[in-house]
């Protein structure tokens, strides 16, 4: 498994645990926003290359690797847009009449599109590692 | 960079055979890549970059066009 494989499960693994903390927080507080505290565990994806930040380019190794990673970064970002576009389009429709929105449909979309992020980022590089960029 | 329907047919593996059956592992160590990089070239699911192309192509002696046929017109 390359460096880069790895560091995609990882990130998907640091998600996936991030969203587990926020559902034990929610079911202990019931409280929505209280909650978002739990993703504070995302702070673990940053551990891996401050570890290795001596490993000259990791875990970028070679051309193929980088090629991966920026492809998959784009379609990160492109997933990123969209479900910015989605929610401004719903947000729009369903508070137009009050002039505002809530708070608590702001805060969260700053988490959710990072989420979304790393995760389209993460399984497109799995997708192109197998299959090529 | 696309995999699919690229006009390129390696010849990796069939040099590495003639060079003394040369390992995956020790081909990726004399070009400087990973031996998943070398994987996908045999497969052709990797279009590498010229630099890459020349680096193969001094280890076996050959030309970029004999290591990587092109096959469509």
């Amino acid at each position: 498994m390359t460096d880069l494989r790895k560091f995609a499960w990882y990130q998907l693994g640091v998600i996936a645990l991030g969203l587990v903390a926020y559902l034990v927080m929610f079911a202990t507080t019931r409280n929505v926003m209280a909650s978002f505290a739990g993703f504070a565990v995302l702070a673990f994806l940053g551990v891996p290359s401050l570890l290795l930040i001596r490993r000259r380019r990791w875990p970028l190794t070679d051309e193929r690797d980088r090629a991966i990673w920026s492809r998959a970064e784009v379609e990160g970002y492109r997933v990123f847009g969209l479900a910015l576009v989605v929610w401004a389009v719903w947000v729009g429709a369903s508070f137009a009449d009050k002039g505002q929105v809530p708070l608590a449909f702001v805060f969260p979309v700053v988490w959710v599109g990072i989420l979304l992020m790393i995760v389209a980022r993460s399984i497109f590089t799995l997708v192109l590692d197998s299959r090529g960029p | 960079m696309t995999p699919k329907g690229s006009p390129f047919t390696s010849q990796i593996r069939r040099l590495r055979f003639e060079h003394g059956e040369m390992t995956q592992e020790d081909l990726a160590k004399r070009v400087g890549v990973t031996r998943q990089t070398i994987i996908a070239l045999e497969a052709n699911r990797y279009v590498p970059s010229l630099l890459l192309a020349v680096r193969l192509a001094r280890v076996f002696q050959v030309s970029v066009e004999e290591l990587f046929v092109f096959e469509s017109g």
